[in-house]
């Protein structure tokens, strides 16, 4: 099991009510799984992201990535930086960074030295070799888009967590996104939990729920 | 490269001058212009204080023995004579010197006869620097303000009231046999040279022995008999280096005031880049390294302005020295050119209080945004 969510609970004051947002989650993925989720806005999929991605603690349950249980966990940054890979709804790139200082800050970050190789691999498989040098203002939206996806498998993560990654993208680019997720999932063996209201992207997982009043719902 | 440096040299230059650009470029020129007054300013006052240092060698040597005893320093003027030190007996007494009513108090300074010539490095209207006994040189202030001319004879009163068998007070009548020039500590207006061959040295009536060079490898300091040309002219020395502190320390307060406005760039520029910070703390890096990343911003953009600041001073000095660009008037301020001296301990002192106060100054915002949450940030900005 590479993610592991029992009954995940997380509420949020708001004066004086208490929104329950997540009232039990669960649910296990293995590793190459693609899990899609969707749910009308405010139903909590950016809360269950965050509490993925270890940028939130929840207030009851438990998540276990790659067997290690976020319980016993004391530095979250670091599997934030070695475990999980994000990619959001904006490119959300560095716009003083060049593609390639965008692309391999989460192994600056890790202190680790940058295995050009492996770098130069990456920018042949997502068609951006002649872009290494540009910066993200001269990019266009698909582009910066699969520089950002690019940034997020660069530390070769457990899991890559996609909050409405087309969402900001035409139609065209939505759909060579959606094929280049699909491409990763199949040629790295990659897990994927994607938040979307986009039906296109809701169709590629092989796993799928709706997310509905703090419950998941298996689809 | 480090990914804090890195960042950091990003955000102080970035592709989009109008977003962080100009705030950089105004926290740059404050502290430049604070680094460039400061070295200028002080560079100034170490000028005009080498100027005052060498023209009083000139008249009072490097160091002074006072209450000569020769019995007592006879090796140290062995060691002087082998060694080719240049040292000067003398003695001086106070006198009046009166002229169509008008008087003056002088210092008559009577020296070793054979050690004159080529001691005092004296600025003088005639060429011949030849000096016997019952001649002198008197200063050219002394000689507007009595009206003497080479060639006067002219007599002098002592101060002490040693009367002749004719109650009057002892007098000398000597020749003025050259004039110099030399305003520093108004020496050209209270002293006089002239030379003793009646006493040849060593002598009782020599007091006092006045040397050239450095005396460090032939006598042990601190010897309560022996004093610097600084330690003479306590009173003037003194003054100037408290005026250098003073004036290095009012115009440190354009770094402080720079450094206030650093902070505050430090401040806007984390404000501006909250989304930056969102995605470098999703990807993994500590809230202390995002912090940093704000703290090497500000050193950089802070010693750059400095070092500029420094530099842009010293090519300044350069063309001064080189060119003369700036000039005085010498009647009032000795030189014909603006005197301009590079102070290596200044400039590092510029830069260890620099360094100690940007320090201060660009930790503060970081206390700030260290209690910035990444869940904030991110449901802020991403």
């Amino acid at each position: 099991m590479i993610l592991s969510v029992k009954n995940l609970k997380k509420t949020f004051k708001d004066g004086d009510k208490v929104l329950e947002v997540l009232k039990g989650v669960s649910f296990d993925l293995c590793k190459g799984d693609i899990l899609t989720i969707k749910g009308p806005s405010g139903s909590g999929k950016s809360t269950l992201l965050s509490l993925l991605g270890t940028l939130d603690q929840p207030d009851s349950g438990e998540v276990i990535i790659d067997n290690k249980s976020l319980k016993d966990v004391k530095d979250y940054d670091l599997i934030r930086n070695t475990h999980i890979g994000f990619i959001f709804q904006f490119h959300n790139l560095i716009a003083e960074l060049n593609v390639v200082e965008n692309v391999t800050i989460p192994t600056l970050i890790a202190g680790k030295k940058i295995d050009t190789d492996y770098v130069n691999e990456l920018f042949d498989y997502f068609d951006l070799s002649n872009r290494k040098k540009s910066f993200p203002l001269d990019l266009s939206g698909g582009e910066k888009q699969r520089v950002s996806a690019m940034r997020a498998i660069m530390n070769k993560p457990s899991i890559v967590i996609a909050d409405e990654p087309t969402g900001n993208l035409d139609e065209y680019n939505a759909i060579k996104m959606i094929d280049l997720f699909q491409k990763l999932n199949r040629d790295f063996n990659l897990t994927f939990v994607i938040a979307t209201h986009d039906e296109k992207v809701f169709n590629i997982g092989s796993k799928k729920m709706n997310l509905y009043d703090g419950n998941l719902l298996k689809l | 490269m480090n990914v804090i440096f890195l960042i950091a040299k990003r955000f102080l230059m970035p592709r989009n001058m109008l977003e962080g650009g100009i705030i950089n470029i105004i926290s740059f020129l404050g502290l430049f212009i604070g680094a460039t007054s400061i070295i200028l300013s002080v560079a100034v006052l170490n000028g005009f204080q080498g100027i005052l240092e060498d023209e009083t060698k000139k008249i009072y040597g490097d160091y002074a023995i006072i209450n000569f005893d020769y019995d007592r320093d006879r090796e140290l003027i062995e060691d002087f004579e082998k060694d080719n030190i240049k040292y000067a007996p003398y003695y001086e007494e106070e006198f009046f010197i009166s002229k169509n009513k008008k008087q003056s108090l002088v210092n008559l300074k009577t020296i070793e006869s054979s050690k004159f010539d080529d001691f005092y490095d004296l600025e003088l209207v005639k060429n011949n620097r030849g000096l016997s006994h019952g001649e002198i040189i008197i200063g050219q202030s002394l000689a507007d303000k009595m009206g003497f001319s080479i060639g006067d004879s002219i007599s002098i009163y002592s101060t002490k009231l040693n009367m002749s068998y004719l109650a009057m007070p002892s007098t000398k009548e000597l020749v003025v046999t050259n004039i110099f020039k030399n305003r520093i500590l108004r020496s050209d207006e209270f002293l006089i040279f002239t030379v003793s061959k009646e006493y040849s040295f060593p002598n009782k009536k020599f007091t006092d022995i006045e040397i050239v060079g450095n005396i460090d490898g032939f006598v042990t300091m601190p010897n309560d008999n022996i004093v610097s040309w600084k330690e003479r002219n306590r009173q003037l020395f003194d003054a100037t280096e408290i005026e250098k502190k003073i004036t290095f320390f009012t115009l440190f307060l354009i770094i402080v005031v720079a450094s206030f406005n650093l902070s505050s760039s430090v401040m806007q520029i984390a404000t501006k880049k909250t989304r930056e910070m969102a995605i470098l703390s999703t990807f993994g890096m500590s809230k202390n390294s995002i912090s940093s990343i704000f703290l090497v911003y500000g050193y950089l953009l802070a010693i750059t302005a400095i070092l500029s600041g420094i530099l842009f001073a010293l090519l300044i000095i350069f063309i001064q020295n080189t060119f003369g660009v700036f000039m005085l008037n010498p009647d009032f301020y000795l030189v014909s050119k603006l005197p301009m001296e590079i102070s290596f301990k200044d400039i590092s002192l510029l830069l260890l209080y620099s360094i100690l106060i940007i320090g201060l100054f660009a930790t503060l915002p970081l206390m700030l945004i260290k209690k910035i949450s990444p869940i904030e940030l991110i449901n802020k900005n991403i």
